[in-house]
């Protein structure tokens, strides 16, 4: 069977459009319409591998069980949970240690074993009630636009909105359209393209310019951002054709002015599990200063755990604990500091400074987080300062890598674009505005998108822009 | 679903109706640029996608001679001589290792607007065994074609199944070209007939290849795989339906020994189905080849051996085929256009003196020869590169400095110093002393050794085509004046 990706022809012009039809004719039998989505969830599944499909078949049974035993004696959540989570370490961890069963992770294993968790956590603590329905519970877990990547859904928030009887307007319809051009332009033309850039530098950083491999780090920022919010903002508009509104797992990122805010902004569906199912089990900040930093660094170990097995993973996990950390340690000193300067903190040109400032430090992490080790992520920021010259943007090198001035005018023209819409998300403005505008200026975006992503799209027999960064993890 | 809208409200009757409308008034508009955007952004390579491209362009059943097939059919025969010497207007629809099925749906696509008397298919085709050509060749050899039946099937038999969709929407292949982008690339839309005058041919200049022309003949046959078979038929049923006389060509190769068993193939399926066969290979000495110059490689002729086979095919061809003389018909003027382009073309691309001067001399080119600084043995070769291209009385064979002017097969000595004088029209200002030569605002030239110097003119066109420098240090190889 044939690997179906979200930008993939098979995806879009068989598999979508066939189950969106066999769905929506089903809607007045919403029983039949959820078997449906769930057969369709499995064949999306199974197209990257079918024994993929054994080892999801397992989670739910097990947890779907699960539920319905801790249920009556919460005491089980100590054998199902860490059952579960076996699941994913075994893929993660274990099978390294039997490299002759040529087994390799499933895609996708790392979000729905979290997605599962959760609902065996939510029954324990008395906030959702076992699921009657094995199809219904089968369709949370495995439901296809959130299975490869995410966003995690939340069992007590997801399982009522499967249960709902759905339906689809017209201007939910085009607001979907809008949503998964916009994804596939961030994947495709920004992401897809600024890899072929950055790929090259951190594969052999030692070939390159200080001043190249400052620049690679902070493309890499914008790359790994369009890579997981375009998947995302795809996602959600085909969870929208089905009439499932996703919560958002990105809100400017970019635009936080410290690490905290940045984490309120970034991936905030993994955010949300980790705050509720690890920070506030281990103490939240209701034990003390010390515990409380403790149990920060307890959360950025195990997200950095669950991101991947190599320790430059664990650095930059520990990385953002130390800026957190710091970030509460100093920040009455800062407060004090810029009273007696007189600063005014809430200035845009201050919060402009911390934008940046943010920025910088989440981009020397991300140098950990997309290097193979972390002796060449230590080396790659050593030649950053010790072998950097601007010579290299004035004198035609930047543009003798993989990117020439049209690839590189391109993603300025995108960048700024991007900076313009999420400017526009910040102020509140959601992509269902766009439906309320006058049609030329509909259409006008709309054909604008299409084509932009049919020209200047990284794709075609040269490339592959199937693989999203975070469909690893 | 039809019952569910007749089963609407009135009003939301309407909204369905006004919406369905839009998505396929959008879809239209999408579609449309998408035709823009794909002819602006594809290779214009001329190895099948200008090909096909320009053909579509050429006026509706015009063309009396069709040539088609692999490179062979573009290389190998020029075929402009058909017109200047027989009035035949054709056109050269070719794709590079087109294999026989690509050559079947091109010519199918090119008998919907074109009734030619003949169609003369080169046939290197039998010696692409391979069930599809590689990556590149299989674009080339679709890309240029409209979106049609012929297209589709094109596809489906040129290429593996995980290619179709690539090869069909054209734009995964390509589109990467927008940062490359040519004032060439603006031209090919449907409504722009820039190209009407170009007929499909091109030339190659020089001989990198000695032919063995007493090779080892023989009759054995080399079998053609079934898809091959299969498609040669085809084509012989396809023209013989449509009334159209087909003549299968061999042209000369240098890889005639290695080639002859899959000809010989092809030889017998046109005895079988009473198809005309002509291979070239056995016919050196009609055509008039010689063994050291016709060649530019394995494969491919130089213009000089395209001339010969050129002129063989028409006199076949006007001798066996009942094709009207097109020269003094105003509405094939684009054929007179294109031959002297080609000429003109070609003179450009001539780098040895000797060459040089018997294409001025072929097609009476008139010119300003500038002599400077020249001791009397390197004009003794100049001299004899004249005499040898059919020059009376050259009259180079002083040394020092000369003007002379080069009209109608005659030399003419204009000036020995300083210089400045009319010539069609055109100032030109020569200075011996500062070294420099001018041609009206055209070019102002400072050569800085011995040398000739030589602007061409062309009669016919009343244009300057070409402005060259021969040093005499390097044998008098060409350098062009830019």
């Amino acid at each position: 069977m044939l690997t179906m990706t979200y930008t993939s022809a098979r995806f879009l012009i068989l598999f979508l459009p066939v189950l969106l039809l066999f769905y929506w004719a089903l809607k007045n039998h919403h029983m039949v319409q959820n078997a449906v989505l769930l057969a369709g969830s499995m064949v999306f599944y199974m197209s990257f591998g079918r024994w993929y499909a054994l080892v999801l078949i397992g989670c739910i049974l097990l947890t779907y069980c699960g539920g319905k035993v801790i249920s009556k004696n919460p005491k089980w959540i100590w054998f199902f949970v860490p059952a579960n989570l076996f699941i994913l370490l075994f893929f993660k961890y274990g099978i390294r240690l039997f490299p002759q069963t040529g087994l390799v992770m499933p895609i996708g294993i790392s979000f729905y074993i979290l997605q599962s968790s959760s609902y065996l956590f939510d029954i324990h603590n008395g906030k959702t009630v076992p699921e009657t329905s094995l199809i219904d519970y089968a369709l949370f877990v495995s439901f296809f636009p959130c299975i490869v990547s995410g966003p995690i859904q939340k069992s007590r928030l997801f399982l009522p909105e499967i249960k709902n009887e759905k339906s689809l307007s017209y201007q939910t319809a085009v607001s979907a359209v809008f949503l998964f051009l916009y994804g596939v332009f961030l994947k495709m033309v920004i992401a897809d393209r600024l890899a072929l850039f950055t790929g090259p530098v951190f594969a052999g950083y030692t070939d390159y310019e200080g001043g190249i491999i400052f620049f690679s780090a902070v493309l890499y920022s914008f790359e790994i951002y369009c890579d997981f919010y375009g998947y995302t903002c795809m996602v959600s508009a085909v969870a929208l054709l089905f009439g499932y509104r996703l919560a958002d797992n990105f809100r400017q990122p970019y635009f936080a002015i410290s690490i905290a805010d940045f984490w309120k902004r970034w991936h905030m569906s993994l955010t949300s599990w980790l705050t509720e199912y690890v920070y506030i089990p281990l103490g939240g900040n209701r034990k003390g200063t010390a515990r409380k930093y403790l149990n920060i660094l307890a959360v950025f170990v195990v997200s950095a755990l669950w991101h991947g097995t190599g320790n430059h993973f664990l650095v930059w996990g520990l990385l953002h604990a130390l800026y957190r950390i710091t970030g509460e340690v100093t920040l009455p000193y800062r407060e004090t500091l810029c009273g007696r300067l007189n600063i005014d903190r809430n200035k845009t040109g201050f919060r402009f400074l911390q934008c940046i400032f943010t920025f910088l430090i989440v981009t020397a992490a991300w140098v950990y987080f997309r290097a193979d080790s972390v002796s060449e992520a230590t080396g790659m920021i050593q030649k950053v300062f010790t072998d950097f010259s601007a010579h290299v943007f004035f004198d035609g090198t930047l543009f003798s890598y993989a990117l020439d001035h049209g690839h590189f005018l391109v993603l300025l023209l995108s960048l700024q674009a991007v900076l313009i819409v999420s400017w526009l998300r910040e102020k509140g403005v959601r992509v269902s505005a766009l439906t309320d505008e006058i049609l030329v200026v509909r259409w006008g975006i709309l054909i604008l998108l299409f084509f932009v992503i049919l020209i200047a799209g990284v794709y075609g027999p040269a490339y592959d822009a199937g693989n999203f960064i975070y469909a690893a993890f | 679903m039809m019952r569910g809208i007749l089963f609407m409200r009135h009003s939301d009757r309407i909204v369905f109706i006004r919406r369905s409308i839009r998505i396929i008034l959008l879809c239209g508009v999408v579609f449309s640029l998408w035709l823009v955007v794909r002819d602006t952004l594809v290779m214009k390579r001329e190895d099948g996608i200008t090909s096909m491209k320009i053909f579509y362009e050429q006026p509706q059943n015009s063309i009396d001679v069709l040539f088609t097939g692999s490179s062979h059919a573009c290389y190998n025969i020029a075929a402009e001589e058909l017109y200047d010497r027989h009035g035949i207007s054709f056109y050269q629809l070719w794709g590079s290792s087109q294999p026989f099925w690509s050559t079947y749906h091109f010519i199918a696509e090119a008998l919907k607007t074109q009734d030619p008397i003949v169609v003369v298919m080169d046939v290197y085709g039998a010696v692409l065994s391979d069930e599809y050509s590689d990556e590149a060749r299989q674009a080339t050899n679709t890309l240029g074609l409209n979106i049609s039946r012929n297209q589709i099937q094109n596809i489906l038999v040129s290429s593996p199944k995980e290619r179709w969709l690539e090869l069909f929407l054209g734009l995964p292949i390509y589109h990467d070209r927008f940062s490359e982008l040519l004032e060439g690339d603006f031209s090919f839309y449907p409504w722009s007939k820039r190209y009407v005058n170009v007929k499909g041919g091109e030339a190659v200049y020089g001989s990198n290849i000695v032919v063995d022309l007493d090779y080892e003949k023989n009759d054995a046959c080399t079998p053609l795989s079934e898809k091959q078979e299969t498609y040669l038929r085809k084509i012989i049923s396809l023209c013989r339906e449509n009334g159209t006389n087909l003549v299968l060509v061999v042209t000369p190769t240098a890889q005639r020994e290695a080639e002859q068993g899959y000809y010989n193939s092809v030889k017998a399926i046109a005895e079988e189905t009473g198809t005309v066969f002509i291979n070239m290979n056995e016919l050196d000495q009609e055509i008039g080849l010689e063994s050291s110059d016709f060649s530019y490689d394995d494969s491919h002729l130089n213009l000089s051996g395209a001339r010969k086979t050129a002129m063989y095919l028409g006199e076949y061809l006007s001798a066996h085929y009942d094709l009207p003389d097109h020269r003094n018909d105003p509405a094939y003027e684009g054929w007179a256009e294109y031959s002297r382009t080609k000429k003109n073309d070609y003179l450009a691309k001539i780098m040895g003196a000797d060459h040089y001067f018997q294409e001025i001399a072929r097609q009476d080119y008139s010119a300003v020869i500038i002599k400077s600084e020249l001791n009397e043995e390197e004009n003794d070769l100049l001299d004899a590169s004249m005499k040898e291209a059919g020059f009376s009385e050259p009259q180079l064979d002083n040394t020092g400095n000369r003007i002379y002017r080069l009209e109608q097969g005659k030399v003419t000595a204009l000036a020995e110093a300083d210089a400045e004088f009319r010539m069609y029209d055109t100032e030109i200002k020569v200075s011996f002393s500062t070294q420099t030569a001018e041609l009206g605002d055209r070019i102002r030239y400072q050569w800085y050794k011995p040398g000739y110097i030589l602007f061409v003119y062309d009669p016919d066109t009343g244009d300057w085509i070409d402005e060259v420098f021969m040093p005499e240090d390097s044998g008098y190889y060409i350098e062009r004046i830019q």
